[in-house]
């Protein structure tokens, strides 16, 4: 017996029901206009009894692999620290479903449109430091971390090498993987992958639910120049680099953003 | 002593009716469009549609305006606490195709131009400013904005040809608060209730029905943050000359390239 004629009546609405859920789950948009907020959602369902205040139920995001985990706060003391060698396995990166790359690109440019993001990035750890910066002692629940033989060490987002006096404040080495995402952290999504980005260094999350310092993304926009970023300018246009990446300013959703290019 | 008590009773009874007779003076007439157009389980009162409507009639009908503000709006960080995040907004219209908006604060400042072809942001802080070709009416310049470019133009129900369908497009529910200041001047409270967002309107109280505060409640988001404004104040006055809407570069500003938004796969 041929089941085509029996399933073709459904596989229509089962596709168009599959793909009305997928579209559900992009996160809304926060406008600040009713305009700008009723296109982002979908058409309106008939009017219903009035629903009274107690029984709206906000709706509460489930953490997702790819979301930001919640920071847990560190408090080892310095002579307790905890040493990770980090295999080298760049490939084996977690691959996050396309319908969870679309909400991060969907959540990505709607934190970017609101254009908050100079006044956010003075409230995190990492905004007070930049490369060569030298200091005595290293803050309290720092983490050691071993790669390639060699011990860095690393908190909030900064991570630092043996200095000669204490310690200096370093460029992310990649292939460092830390077990949580530095605070403030953005969204970047580049093709089918989603990538965090936070003090100038490109984070992926790993099957473990670690994430690993890459190498910046050709084509990744972000909101925020790397600490310690110089202005370049090529033939009459403006770039900035840092650690050899070149960012053109370009403008996306509204406020200026950047991203990165080839070498001029 | 009955008497009396009587008397009083009497007394108490005409001054609210006064009362009550004076507020109704300061609200324009229901029209019958407005009260066939209730739902039948009455969950939009004719009273606050009607002052909504007479808001956005008296915004739809000046030829140009211009207000000033602030916003407020509401982000969660990390931690899940709300931090609200203010700016000070200018915009100026002139119908049907010229807007001009202005939003600033000591880390941000970017401006917008449309003159019927072109939209032009400024970012005041890099002296960068880009370019997009756009439709020649308001409002499709706005939903292009909007769809093709992820741009979020606060306070943009002002603009538009039709304030009044724009905000009741989704509504569901609308309700009437009675009288609260607003930065000292009395104003009617409204709210309104949609699937997407909730939203709360205060239109003053008097002859001109102008718009003093607008509250969006991003209800669906954790936390519900909330986008918040004041207008602290109104010029209805023709004064904008067209060259107002046309983009001048400043000295030394650099073009740059402007994105369209990313779509979902």
């Amino acid at each position: 017996m041929k089941l085509f004629p029996i399933l073709r009546p459904v596989a229509l609405p089962v596709s168009i029901l599959t793909v009305c859920a997928l579209c559900y789950n992009l996160p809304a948009a926060e406008y600040g206009s009713l305009r700008g907020n009723n296109r982002s959602s979908g058409p309106s369902q008939p009017a219903q009894h009035q629903q009274p205040q107690e029984s709206r139920q906000p709706e509460i995001r489930q953490p997702q692999p790819e979301a930001r985990p919640e920071q847990r706060p560190e408090q080892r003391p310095q002579d307790h620290p905890e040493q990770r060698e980090v295999p080298q396995r760049p490939d084996e990166h977690f691959q996050p479903a396309p319908e969870q790359v679309d909400r991060a690109r969907a959540e990505a440019a709607d934190t970017r449109r609101q254009d908050i993001a100079p006044e956010r990035q003075q409230s995190y750890f990492w905004s007070d430091y930049h490369r060569g910066m030298n200091i005595d002692r290293l803050p309290g629940g720092y983490r050691r971390i071993g790669l390639r033989g060699h011990n860095y060490f690393y908190f909030g987002g900064v991570f630092y090498d043996n200095g000669p006096s204490g310690y200096v404040v370093i460029a992310p080495p990649v292939d460092a993987e830390i077990p949580d995402l530095p605070p403030g952290a953005e969204t970047v999504v580049v093709g089918s992958s989603i990538y965090y980005y936070a003090a100038g260094a490109f984070y992926l999350q790993q099957p473990d639910g670690g994430y690993l310092v890459v190498a910046p993304p050709m084509g990744a926009v972000v909101s925020l120049l790397p600490p310690d970023a110089t202005e370049s300018d090529v033939n009459g246009i403006a770039y900035y680099v840092a650690d050899g990446v070149y960012y053109l300013p370009v403008m996306q959703n509204g406020v200026t953003a950047f991203e990165i290019v080839p070498q001029p | 002593m009955k008497l009396l008590f009587s008397i009083a009773n009497g007394l108490l009874l005409m001054f609210a009716g006064c009362a009550t007779a004076q507020e109704q003076t300061n609200v324009p007439p229901a029209t019958s469009d407005t009260v066939a157009s209730t739902s039948t389980d009455n969950t939009l009162l004719p009273r606050a549609e009607t002052l909504l409507h007479s808001a956005c009639d008296f915004l739809a009908q000046a030829p140009a305006f211009s207000f000033k503000g602030e916003t407020w709006r509401e982000h969660l960080n990390d931690e899940g606490q709300k931090i609200q995040f203010s700016r000070s907004v200018e915009m100026d219209v002139k119908r049907p195709d010229g807007l001009r908006l202005e939003i600033s604060s000591p880390s941000s400042e970017r401006c917008f131009w449309y003159d019927g072809k072109t939209l032009t942001i400024l970012d005041r802080t890099h002296n960068w400013y880009s370019t997009a070709a756009m439709p020649p009416t308001l409002d499709d310049a706005i939903d292009s904005a909007r769809d093709d470019y992820g741009i979020d133009l606060p306070l943009i129900d002002f603009a538009v040809s039709d304030p009044y369908t724009n905000a009741i497009a989704k509504v569901e529910s609308a309700k009437y608060y009675g009288i609260g200041p607003v930065l000292g001047v009395p104003c009617y409270h409204l709210a309104f209730a949609q699937q997407n967002v909730d939203w709360q309107i205060w239109i003053e109280v008097g002859p001109q029905p102008l718009i003093r505060k607008f509250v969006i409640t991003h209800k669906n988001d954790p936390g519900q943050p909330e986008f918040t404004a004041f207008i602290t104040s109104w010029d209805l006055t023709d004064r904008i000359a067209d060259s107002d809407f046309v983009f001048t570069a400043p000295v030394s500003a650099s073009k740059i390239e402007m994105r369209k938004e990313q779509s979902a796969h």
